[in-house]
């Protein structure tokens, strides 16, 4: 990310009308964005589509942006409502096939993609985070993935400080809990494999 | 190692390999439409709610008592140099004042607010040439949309339904809307200060019902008038 004086000088050329600032606030950005997006969106593909979703909405509505306002949590909360939209829309259409009696392959498709993936990646603790409400997993994500602030993360979702505070907790709660409850299940596992069972 | 750590150092492990392809650039940049930029965009939103306002509201003769207009946008010196003309400002607070006239000061900002709330929706579905396309919304918007679009209809049929039976909207050359600052004058003004409002507003009526509103005679009376307009809070746009 850049200092916000060069935030100020490329949206004050993009608004003017020049595309190579906005290609040079698109290549300044990009990086937190599409991690960002990948966390929620695991299909390349269609995490590229959301990022292009969300570039042609800031580029839509940069002529809103406070220019006295940091400009890193306005676009990461663009990010998160075109994720959230995308998740909606995911969701949508998995009815309208679930109606047509396609519903039950797409699962099972995307079932298979993310167990390869969760096999593959092996990390018992990211499975618990995507196990996560969206709510919880928009703060632990920014927090911990994105190494974002408890107040531009408020200011990202557009929610109270406190509730920021709140929902990390809880996220911490749960993920402790779920850590616990599988190392008591690994080492039942263990016991029955060394009595030979 | 504590649970945050691990957190941290598993996100970030995870995402380190995780880079947007060269060429989502060219993809983006290509499909952003030519020569739109912020402040267009803003010109389209301010054009797209006089639109939404104009299509609303029951046309009318127009009383400028006091620019409602303002609320929305602050003022028409703020607006118009940038995002319009001073025709389409007082076009909307034409129909602004209508609406005022129509309904109840509760309802009046009721409404007030569901057209500050739908010009937010406009801005985010207008294309280049200003026609709105609600379905770029995601399910959840559209329905507050159509919710609003709902509510609003209900207002406008409101004042429809009104606009036969009321009395007629008073207008800057009429007896009625002139009774109201000239007895508020008459008290508040000294006998000196009222004479001369009296003969500002004698001369203005004149050319209100005849003459040419643009001459320069007509400006300087108009500065005239509405310094002591400004005093009874009414004001008067060039051209009402």
């Amino acid at each position: 990310m850049k200092h916000p004086v060069e935030y100020t000088r490329l949206i004050e050329r993009t608004l003017a009308g020049s595309r190579e600032a906005f290609a040079e606030l698109y290549e300044a950005t990009v990086h937190d964005v599409y991690q960002t997006v990948r966390f929620f969106v695991s299909v390349p593909s269609d995490a590229e589509d959301v990022v292009q979703e969300i570039y042609l909405e800031v580029h839509r509505s940069l002529g809103r942006f406070d220019l006295g306002r940091p400009f890193r949590p306005w676009l990461m909360g663009v990010a998160m409502r075109q994720i959230k939209a995308h998740r909606r829309k995911g969701w949508r259409q998995f009815r309208i096939l679930e109606k047509a009696g396609a519903g039950s392959r797409l699962v099972e498709e995307e079932d298979i993609a993310r167990k390869v993936v969760e096999r593959l990646s092996n990390r018992p603790l990211l499975d618990s985070v995507h196990a996560l409400s969206f709510k919880l997993q928009q703060v632990v994500i920014l927090h911990y993935g994105q190494e974002c602030s408890q107040e531009e993360i408020a200011a990202i979702l557009g929610i109270p400080p406190g509730t920021v505070k709140s929902r990390i907790h809880a996220a911490l709660q749960k993920l402790r809990r779920k850590h616990r409850a599988d190392t008591i299940a690994i080492g039942k596992v263990e016991d029955l494999h060394e009595s030979g069972i | 190692m504590s649970l945050e750590y691990e957190l941290r150092s598993s996100l970030q492990e995870e995402a380190a390999d995780w880079s947007a392809p060269p060429e989502l650039k060219a993809r983006i940049l290509e499909a952003i439409p030519p020569g739109e930029g912020g402040r267009r965009r803003m010109k389209k939103w301010w054009a797209v709610t006089i639109l939404a306002a104009v299509l609303l509201l029951p046309t009318g003769a127009y009383a400028g008592y006091h620019y409602l207009a303002d609320d929305i946008y602050g003022s028409a010196e703020q607006v118009v140099p940038q995002f319009g003309t001073q025709q389409g400002y007082d076009r909307l607070e034409a129909k602004l004042q209508q609406a005022k006239e129509h309904l109840g000061s509760e309802d009046f900002e009721e409404f007030m607010s569901l057209l500050q709330e739908i010009g937010a929706y406009n801005l985010k579905i207008a294309d280049a040439e200003g026609k709105l396309h609600p379905q770029r919304l995601s399910a959840a918007e559209q329905e507050a949309y159509s919710r609003l679009a709902d509510e609003l209809a209900s207002y406008a049929e409101q004042m429809e339904n009104g606009a036969g039976t009321e009395t007629a909207v008073p207008t800057l050359d009429g007896d009625t809307f002139w009774a109201e600052p000239l007895a508020k004058a008459e008290q508040s003004f000294t006998a000196e200060e009222f004479a001369d409002f009296k003969e500002l507003v004698e001369e203005y009526r004149a050319y209100e019902s005849g003459n040419g509103k643009t001459g320069a005679r007509y400006t300087e009376l108009l500065e005239h008038l509405n310094e002591y307009l400004n005093k009874l809070g009414i004001r008067i746009a060039p051209g009402s």
